[in-house]
């Protein structure tokens, strides 16, 4: 790793910064609520160990930024169906062990005989279907603000005329503009995510602060990263000066990536976007434009508008989770039928799925809540 | 979708780059279509599922960074010698040499303390 990266890994100022933030926390003596809407600031606070750091009165928690764990169970119905009935479906490896509303997933399908392939990226996707021009195959593409314009530069490409999209992309301010309204939540700050706000900027997420006037701060994924994140959180509280704070400075920009939103722009049109488990919120959907209705799955395979409610297994509080209104250990399930190798729910298959995470090395995290 | 990985171009081919990630992982088909034109051999760019999407700007990286060294590390007020020369203050922390409550280092040597 280059020098100046490394040194956002170093113990000495990661002591002072953890110093600091319980500094702020006993100035402010209050117990403090901040989410994170992001599976990989997630995967960072549990490996990292950073909840152990922290003073009690400062409460991490994981709000929806599983992209694999919002996809609705309609649309992985939708492919199942596709898959049984002959069509190639190509997905991502977390995403076809997610069960859709009737306890299978795609790779159950691939059991029942249906044609799943797994791929990397969407380029993946193209040099597989130019391989075989004579079949027809589906991309299955799910994913926040920093997975869609690969999407977008591919189809502005020209895609194989045998390769259509299953488009299911959700665009991430809404969704952190609703976490940061939502009275249920309560939540005091907001860590906003990192990468993909490389892509959309700062910009969007400008209209929830003058909306709710809570904290926000873009966040890096390196340990320090996150700790100078928090303690940022807790100077805006402590000075009562709230603010849209950018402690990823060295990718997130005001702007964001102008290259990748003018892809994103002449391929998608944003509309409702339900989250599984949560709630339908308004803009916060990638669909593709009219102009791409040809490359569209929805459109050549006549999937219609299914119906936004979902079901979760018995029990299972995967919603909740998603939500980040419960942790992982609160669930019935969690750790006795469902575990990463026996996965119930979407949360317990991705890799930035609260459940799995917390499964394979949220010792720390547990630990914390006890 | 989030995890993204940083990596210095080593050469670019229309719209693919080489990409050195470092710890001997290159990879030769990374996509910088999605970047500003100005991207160029050298420059440090964040990698998702084979598509860079950011170039990132290491000069600001290292502002911040010595922006939260200063004001944290070399003059935080519970260390005494830091006045003396904040450089000097990280050599002893990274060397880690005991302090005295006095805040003076407990260590005989005089070359300790010294870069």
């Amino acid at each position: 790793m280059h020098d100046v990266l490394s040194r956002f890994r170093d113990p000495i100022l990661a002591k002072r910064i953890v110093e600091r933030i319980h500094e702020y926390a006993d100035e402010i003596d209050e117990q403090l609520l901040f989410m994170h809407v992001c599976g990989s600031h997630e995967w960072s606070i549990t490996h990292y160990g950073i909840r152990s750091l922290l003073p009690k009165s400062v409460e991490v928690r994981a709000g929806p930024g599983c992209p694999v764990c919002i996809t609705p169970a309609a649309d992985i119905d939708a492919m199942i169906d596709l898959a049984l009935e002959g069509k190639i479906i190509l997905t991502y490896g977390d995403m076809s062990r997610a069960k859709g509303s009737k306890g299978l997933s795609l790779l159950d399908a691939r059991a029942l005989g249906g044609d799943v392939r797994l791929v990397y990226s969407v380029h993946d996707a193209v040099l597989k279907a130019r391989r075989e021009q004579d079949k027809e195959f589906i991309f299955f593409a799910v994913g926040f603000d920093t997975t869609a314009p690969p999407t977008a530069y591919e189809v502005l490409k020209g895609m194989p005329s045998n390769l259509s999209l299953m488009v299911s992309y959700r665009y991430m301010p809404p969704i952190a503009g609703a976490v940061l309204r939502s009275s249920l939540l309560g939540i005091d700050g907001i860590i906003n995510p990192g990468h993909s706000s490389t892509i959309t900027g700062m910009k969007p997420y400008y209209r929830y602060f003058l909306e709710t006037k809570k904290p926000q701060v873009f966040c890096g994924f390196e340990p320090i990263d996150i700790l100078l994140g928090i303690l940022m959180l807790l100077r805006q509280i402590r000075d009562d000066q709230p603010m849209l704070e950018n402690e990823y400075t060295r990718s997130v920009t005001w702007e964001g990536n102008t290259v990748a939103q003018k892809s994103m722009d002449s391929v998608f049109d944003l509309g409702d976007g339900y989250l599984r488990g949560v709630a339908v919120i308004p803009e916060c959907g990638f669909m593709l434009k009219d102009e791409y209705s040809s490359i569209d799955a929805r459109n050549r395979y006549s999937l219609g508008r299914r119906d936004a409610r979902d079901e979760f297994v018995a029990g299972a509080r995967c919603g909740e989770v998603i939500l980040g209104l419960c942790d992982p250990p609160e669930c019935p399930l969690y750790m006795k039928e469902c575990t990463p190798s026996t996965p119930k729910g979407p949360t317990m298959v991705s890799q930035e799925g609260t459940c799995k995470i917390w499964a394979e090395h949220g010792l720390i995290n547990s630990i914390c809540r006890l | 979708m989030c995890l993204a990985f940083p990596g210095m171009i080593i050469s670019i081919d229309g719209d693919y780059a080489k990409v050195d990630f470092g710890a001997g992982v290159i990879r030769d088909d990374i996509n910088i279509a999605e970047l500003a034109s100005s991207v160029k051999v050298g420059d440090y760019v964040l990698v998702h599922a084979g598509y860079a999407i950011q170039i990132l700007d290491l000069e600001e990286a290292y502002n911040a960074i010595r922006y939260w060294e200063e004001n944290l590390v070399w003059k935080c007020e519970r260390c005494s010698i830091a006045g003396e020369c904040p450089l000097g203050s990280i050599a002893v922390a990274r060397k880690g040499i005991r302090l005295g409550e006095d805040g003076k280092s407990k260590s005989k040597s005089k070359r300790d303390g010294v870069i």
